[in-house]
């Protein structure tokens, strides 16, 4: 049996309400970029989003760290971006790009 | 930033971020905001101030989103070729449009419905009838079709809404048709600022028609004491939930939230009990006395200043040391009874607001290494001053125990007079509005 025909049964009133919900747009679906198959001999930037403001976080410094202890091969730039943690830095892309760049790894949003 | 990198530059990426950000990312971002399926790595907060031991086991730890290692999750975001769903673009399905009516069921049952669909605060609301809106959409001329705004949704998502759903909203909340202009105006702001960092919003309303749907704004005005207050607050709550989409988890991931947000604070100001020379807010802003204005500001604190008033130590002087605690973004807004304004007019010489304003910017200071700590101040301005901008670039510069005005901007301290005058009391906060918007335009 339905909620409504339950409803019914009841013998309450039924009411008829407005909705007050709107209807959302879906955003216009972008694929993403094609992936390399291996990061061995490629440049890898770590990029420093800056969340808190003040020289970043040690996490992506580590991280570096890791990279040339256990991926010698990668080649793993660290990079702190300009502006705050809101704000583009199309400089820094646009670099990394003419750089060769291979991939990015950013972080760490909280 | 990385759907940039991807879609303009070809560059793949992965985010590191803590869970409730991949969230967001994997779920309302990527659905009504980028359309990108971009990939993340979940990180453990918080992720500063933690020795190399533990930043080590961060990155030997186990992805939130993959469950593998974190450092094997990086390499394979990086490495592991498209899915067929990563490789979708083009425009996307329309969402199945909501319909104007809900199915016919009982009180019981709809009060349910529309508090499992997160579409009140919890309290009891008045069911949105055909009769009720009508009878709602009589307290303005503008159509019931009426597109108000298309950009609502948290971060400027598209969620078109009409004056009928407002006026929906309105019924809901248990407003009388004559609020619904100010409840318009309250709706044309969406979306209002959300933050994890538990902030809120305020409603500020100026103008005749304070005083035409009878808000208060003397005694308990900040309370649960006035009906036009209490429902336009309550309206802000509903519109949030409902015509922003925010919901906390998938929408929006305020730590702690705010109690603020149970009422938006919405007040109006006592503009009858101003000190001669001392203007109303929206008139400051450029707008006419006749105007009724809607002014919505956000901010993080809201401090009481301990009692009231005393002899022995002048209000500027405790509003000055109170600035230490405000966030960090060089906004003031301050919230006093009518006889705190007296006080400083005629016993203390502040012949405007603006004076008030020029005073607390030339004495307030606090040590650098106190305004660095911050985050608010350490994550917006820090980077404007290793950039240069100035006073930034200097402050973090100076040792730490330097003394900085961290006011710089009288322009950004503000008063608002409200209350009943039975205690000189005031109220300090780094709240920050705007212009403010025409409430009259919604009639």
């Amino acid at each position: 049996m339905s909620v409504e025909s339950n409803a019914a049964a009841s013998g309450d009133e039924l009411i008829t309400v407005l909705n007050p919900a709107v209807t959302e747009k879906l955003a216009e679906r972008v694929s993403l970029t094609k992936r390399p198959e291996t990061l061995e001999g490629k440049t890898i930037y770590l990029v420093d989003m800056n969340y808190e403001g003040i020289g970043g976080t040690p996490v992506m410094r580590e991280m570096q760290r890791w990279f040339a202890k256990n991926m010698p091969g990668v080649n793993a730039v660290y990079r702190l971006k300009r502006g705050n943690y809101v704000s583009d830095d199309r400089e820094l892309w646009k670099e990394i790009k003419e750089k060769g760049g291979d991939a990015v790894i950013m972080g760490v949003a909280g | 930033m990385c759907g940039n990198l991807e879609k303009q530059y070809g560059i793949p990426t992965v985010s590191l971020a803590n869970e409730n950000i991949v969230s967001f990312g994997i779920g309302a971002h990527f659905k009504y905001s980028t359309g990108m399926p971009l990939r993340f790595v979940g990180m453990p907060y918080p992720f500063t101030g933690l020795s190399d031991q533990t930043l080590k086991t961060y990155l030997e730890g186990k992805d939130n989103v993959s469950g593998k290692p974190v450092m094997q999750a990086i390499v394979d975001c990086l490495t592991t070729p498209l899915t067929d769903e990563e490789k979708i673009a083009g425009p996307s399905p329309e969402a199945a449009s909501e319909p104007r009516f809900l199915p016919p069921d009982t009180e019981e049952n709809l009060q349910r419905l529309f508090k499992d669909r997160d579409w009140t605060d919890f309290n009891p609301i008045i069911l949105p009838t055909e009769e009720r809106v009508a009878a709602m959409l009589e307290g303005t001329s503008h159509k019931p079709d009426e597109i108000v705004k298309t950009n609502s949704g948290t971060f400027g998502t598209t969620r078109p809404f009409t004056v009928e759903k407002v006026a929906i909203i309105a019924v809901m909340a248990g407003a009388k048709p004559e609020y619904l202009p100010v409840i318009l105006a309250v709706a044309s702001q969406a979306p209002y600022s959300d933050s994890t960092t538990s902030n809120a919003s305020m409603v500020l309303v100026n103008g005749p028609i304070r005083n035409e749907i009878g808000m208060n704004y003397g005694l308990g005005a900040l309370g649960p004491n006035g009906e036009a207050n209490s429902v336009i607050g309550r309206s802000m709550v509903l519109i949030h939930k409902i015509i922003q989409g925010y919901k906390e988890g998938v929408s929006g991931f305020s730590s702690l939230s705010n109690p603020l947000l149970y009422n938006y604070m919405t007040i109006a100001e006592n503009e009858e009990a101003l000190p001669e020379g001392w203007e109303p807010y929206h008139v400051l802003m450029g707008h006419k006395p006749e105007d009724s204005v809607l002014t919505i500001l956000m901010g993080w604190n809201f401090v009481n200043c301990g009692g009231s008033v005393v002899e022995h130590y002048a209000p500027q002087l405790l509003m000055r040391d109170f600035t230490r605690v405000l966030a960090g973004m060089g906004s003031v807004t301050l919230i006093m009874d009518p006889s705190v304004a007296d006080l400083l007019k005629n016993s203390q010489g502040f012949e405007t607001k603006a004076a008030l304003g020029e005073w607390l910017s030339k004495n307030s200071v606090v040590p650098a290494e106190t305004y660095w700590a911050n985050s608010i101040a350490s994550g917006m301005m820090g980077p404007m001053g290793d950039q240069g901008l100035e006073p930034y670039a200097t402050w973090r510069k100076v040792p730490g125990n330097t003394l900085i005005h961290h006011l710089p901007n009288p322009g950004n301290i503000h008063t608002i007079v409200v209350g009943g005058e039975t205690a000189s009391v005031w109220f300090i906060t780094d709240f920050m509005g705007g212009r403010g918007v025409s409430i009259d335009a919604w009639r």
